[in-house]
């Protein structure tokens, strides 16, 4: 009483996870006069405690406790409605429970389908006691009362999917069950979650599985088929074949197959607003089976096949695919049948398994290139706003320098003349390693497996490395000098007005001049990276090897200054005088003055700038900056090291500075930019397991 | 005799009395009226407050949902049934004939052993308080209490290890003052294909229903709370139940 008033509130009108479907159907029932037709959830356990059954006219029952249609029994209470009429529960005189299921419409045709199935006997099935007629020349079917829930309701109890154990021991008494209806030469014909129940009890699952509804089937489906009547839960485990009229056993696997999946995911495959929409994706669609792994995945792919040749046909085949499953005869007395059909398997949908046409190898690598800068622009730890600004200031500059506009008009006409050589000469036997590729996709870890032992990943990367084809070699060689252009443009036009602004020098061929430079000394930093990588192994040859590469580059810095009559601009605000360095200040000696032209602009001599370049290849590490297995692709370190590098050099051979610095730093840039990287996802697939495949996988 | 002095009800609500006025004195004179009325029942039959003739039994029958038994009683013995005193709930499992008392005491609920018991796994040798949603072990007999609403001592006591009550039910309704049927996770017993709650609670004539729509008893439409007489089926909008007085078997 103290409680009533708080308690007594109003309710919503609709439980909330009762889908669309339901409401359809509900309308459905609505309309149609003969109502009691339109609620499929049936049997004799609690049908109607699922969501998906809820209908609010179901639960109105002809009988209430205590009535006596029939003699001998004491009807308790209802229990749901099946196809034809109410299921209730009731108790013989002597105290026996059972399920009376009431057959209102008086055809012959499901009463001789219950007679055919009356003695049959199976644990995993409801057991039929009698077929009765009442004093008003009704039809009851007297069975075995199962008190436990559906598997609708274990179902739905599980909205992600049930746990892989309990669908296996669900499975395999439904499986149990309708190899043995099969083999008694009965289909059943409206398997589905709401017809399975379970029986309370501490055995097994498997053991307390039953199915019920078997034997008036056959009236169910076809009535289904053509009336507006049709139970939208039902049709969700109705075989495409269904629409021809087909009605062999191959639809129970199929509804089989979607029960194993809506286990798994909580879900049905083919989910829809109508009736229509879900049998049209019966027909044409195809199952998501991404949520399953394999063997299910396979079991269920074999089961939901459209074509029913194709299907898995017996459930016999179904189970031995199980795991775990020792000897697939117990499940029934009777051998399987000798006339199954070789299945194939189908792992995955049909049309996801075309291989993709070769792409080209620079476009492919621009893509990649830029899929990786984009995930490195969102892992930025930036605020969004200084973002922003960082994205319309390099916007801006780009578009103010003009960089913008050079790019295509440089690089469009060199990339259709480089594609038009690719796909004469080369594209012809570049096989897609489509094969390959597949299997070290599904190798790929789940973030959940257990980790084995670690490899040493930068021993396998090298390998790997080593192992390339001479083409692959090549083609990333010339992809990274390529890239290596592109940046040293982008950063000659950025470097180039910010150094001319106040000085003498002209800010365009300042610009186009920074940017050459910095391609010249990028490319031969890259090239000599790749041939100390294969020949060199110690540090001294590879300096030697980079002090040519610095004497040559400071020969073209000088070389296209002079052709281009280009004054370098210089600050004096760097500590360091015009002319004035180490060399002249302790030794008095002045080797190669530099001259003057202009305001704050001047020449270099070719013996300065080539032992300036020189000096400053030969000491600084650069092999690191086109390093496969460096750590980061562009470090910030290695930039800010190498200006640092180039200032110190400036006080021993002279150069106007900050130039030199912004060359150097900006050939590191443009270097470690172009050059190719290890990613981190590979190298944990390397030191997770000698796993070829990848960007480079090995060739026989 | 000492048996029976150890399960005299009253020592557990001592501390209660009918203090004040209205809903509180009243909720306090209906549950001793139902308990009165069981305790004259059983002194009627034998004489003997303690060792019981026939005990009568309430079963809920719900459409579409369960069956329950239904107990009013704040003191409830748990055993086999048979016997000259069958317990109030028998259960045909391995069980001594009074393998445990649970009482409801201030709103939770209290399990004395008489033989081996367990709640949630830890043995008990004493009166202990059940927590909600406890799983109960009397010997191979694995039970759960749920209370399922906050605002109500009305616990629902389901065996989960599939042996059968007598008279078989799928639950025992431990009813307090009201229980709730209706779709919500909060009703004790659950019908999800209902729309709107129904009360069943202590009246002055016994047990009464009220529900937020009509409600129609044995074909009569009738407006406001109702008196739930045995064997006449109450019907809402949506939902339908019946209660039935079975003599033990």
């Amino acid at each position: 009483m103290m409680f009533a008033a708080p308690l007594c509130r109003k309710r919503r009108s609709m439980p909330s996870n009762a889908s669309p479907a339901d409401r359809a159907a509900d309308r459905a029932a609505a309309d149609v006069a003969s109502a009691e037709d339109a609620a499929g959830q049936a049997g004799p356990a609690d049908a109607g405690r699922s969501p998906r059954g809820s209908r609010a006219k179901a639960m109105r029952f002809q009988y209430a406790t205590g009535d006596r249609p029939l003699e001998g029994y004491t009807i308790k209470r209802g229990v749901g409605r099946g196809g034809f009429g109410e299921v209730y529960f009731a108790t013989s005189d002597a105290g026996k429970e059972v399920a009376l299921k009431l057959i209102r419409r008086n055809l012959d045709v499901e009463v001789r389908g219950v007679r055919q199935c009356l003695n049959l006997k199976h644990p995993n099935l409801v057991a039929l006691y009698d077929l009765r007629t009442d004093s008003a020349d009704d039809q009851w079917v007297v069975m075995e009362y199962v008190a436990g829930e559906s598997l609708e309701d274990a179902i739905a109890r599980h909205p992600d999917g049930m746990p892989v154990e309990e669908a296996l021991q669900w499975f395999r008494g439904v499986a149990a069950g309708v190899a043995y209806l099969h083999a008694s030469g009965i289909v059943h014909r409206d398997l589905k979650p709401g017809n399975i129940y379970l029986e309370r009890g501490d055995a097994p699952i498997s053991q307390r599985v039953r199915i019920g509804d078997y034997g008036l089937s056959k009236f169910i489906s076809t009535s289904r088929r053509s009336g507006q009547t049709e139970s939208v839960g039902t049709v969700h485990y109705m075989a495409p074949e269904i629409a021809g009229g087909r009605y062999g056993r191959e639809i129970d696997s199929y509804a089989l197959g979607v029960i194993l999946y809506e286990m798994l995911t909580g879900h049905v495959p083919f989910e829809g607003e109508s009736v229509g929409e879900v049998l049209m994706k019966h027909l044409t669609a195809e199952p998501n089976l991404s949520r399953i792994a394999d063997p299910y995945r396979t079991i269920v792919a074999g089961a939901l096949a459209k074509d029913p040749e194709n299907r898995l046909s017996s459930v016999e085949e179904m189970v031995a695919l199980l795991p775990g499953e020792s000897s697939p005869a117990a499940l029934t007395p009777v051998p399987p049948p000798v006339e199954q059909e070789v299945w194939s398997p189908v792992s995955r949908p049909p049309h996801t398994d075309h291989p993709k046409p070769p792409r080209e190898p620079l476009w492919q690598y621009a893509v990649e290139l830029s899929d990786e800068a984009r995930r490195w622009w969102k892992d930025l730890p930036l605020p969004p706003l200084g973002k922003g600004l960082i994205f319309f200031a390099t916007l801006a500059m780009l578009i103010a320098s003009g960089v913008l506009f050079v790019i295509p008009v440089t690089i469009v006409p060199m990339y259709l003349g480089w594609y038009l050589f690719w796909s004469i000469f080369l594209k012809g036997d570049t096989t897609p390693p489509a094969a390959e590729a597949a299997p070290a996709q599904l190798q790929r870890p789940k973030p959940n497996r257990r980790r084995g032992p670690l490899y040493d990943w930068r021993e396998l990367a090298r390998k790997e490395r080593r192992l390339r084809s001479r083409r692959d070699k090549a083609t990333s060689l010339t992809g990274s000098l390529l890239v290596a252009a592109l940046a040293a443009i982008v950063l000659g036009a950025i470097a180039g007005p910010l150094l001319a602004g106040g000085t003498a020098a002209d800010a365009m061929s300042l610009a186009v001049w920074t940017a050459a430079v910095i391609a010249l000394g990028s490319w031969g930093v890259i090239l000599s990276g790749a041939v100390s990588e294969a020949l060199l192994e110690d540090h001294l040859p590879r300096r030697g090897l980079n002090l040519v590469v610095g004497l040559a580059a400071g020969c073209a810095a000088f070389g296209l200054a002079e052709t281009m009559g280009l004054a370098l601009p210089y600050s004096d605000d760097l500590g360091v005088e015009w002319n004035e360095v180490l060399l002249e200040e302790a030794f008095g000696l002045d080797l190669y003055p530099a001259w003057e032209r202009g305001a704050g602009a001047g020449a270099v001599p070719l013996v300065a700038s080539m032992a300036y370049f020189g000096l400053t290849f030969a000491v600084i590490r650069w092999w690191r900056s086109t390093d496969y297995l460096r750590r980061t692709r562009n470090g910030f370190f290695a930039v800010a090291a190498t200006a640092l590098a180039a200032f110190l050099a400036g006080l021993v051979t002279w150069y106007p500075q900050p130039l030199g610095m912004v060359l150097l730093a900006g050939i590191v840039c443009a270097t470690q930019t172009a050059s190719p990287w290890c990613p981190p996802s590979r190298r944990i697939q390397l030191a997770r397991g000698p796993v070829h495949g990848g960007l480079y996988h090995e060739r026989a | 005799m000492s048996r029976a002095l150890q399960d005299r009800p009253t020592r557990w609500h001592r501390g209660l009395s009918p203090a004040g006025e209205g809903v509180g004195s009243l909720s306090w004179s209906l549950r001793r009226t139902t308990i009165g009325r069981r305790q004259a029942e059983e002194d009627t039959v034998s004489g003997n407050a303690d060792s019981g003739g026939p005990v009568r039994h309430r079963l809920l029958w719900v459409d579409g949902v369960g069956g329950f038994l239904l107990m009013l009683a704040d003191e409830l013995t748990i055993g086999q049934p048979g016997g000259d005193a069958p317990p109030d709930i028998a259960i045909l499992a391995d069980l001594s004939r009074r393998h445990a008392r649970l009482s409801r005491r201030e709103g939770s609920y209290v399990l004395t052993p008489y033989g081996p018991c367990e709640i949630d796994g830890r043995p008990i040798d004493g009166p202990t308080l059940v927590p909600d949603d406890a799983e109960i072990c009397l010997g191979s007999v694995r039970l759960r209490l749920r209370r399922p609403h906050a605002l109500s001592a009305t616990a629902l006591l389901s065996i989960e290890s599939g042996r059968r009550t007598a008279p078989a039910a799928d639950a025992v309704l431990l009813m307090a003052e009201c229980a709730v049927i209706g779709p919500g996770k909060h009703s004790h017993i659950c019908c999800p294909h209902a729309t709107d709650e129904a009360i069943l609670f202590r009246g002055a004539e016994g047990l009464r229903c009220r529900a937020g729509g009509p409600l129609t008893v044995a074909g009569r439409s009738v407006e406001g709370p109702v008196v739930v007489v045995p064997g006449e089926r109450i019907e809402g909008q949506d939902f339908a139940f019946c209660v039935e007085e079975v003599a033990e078997v």
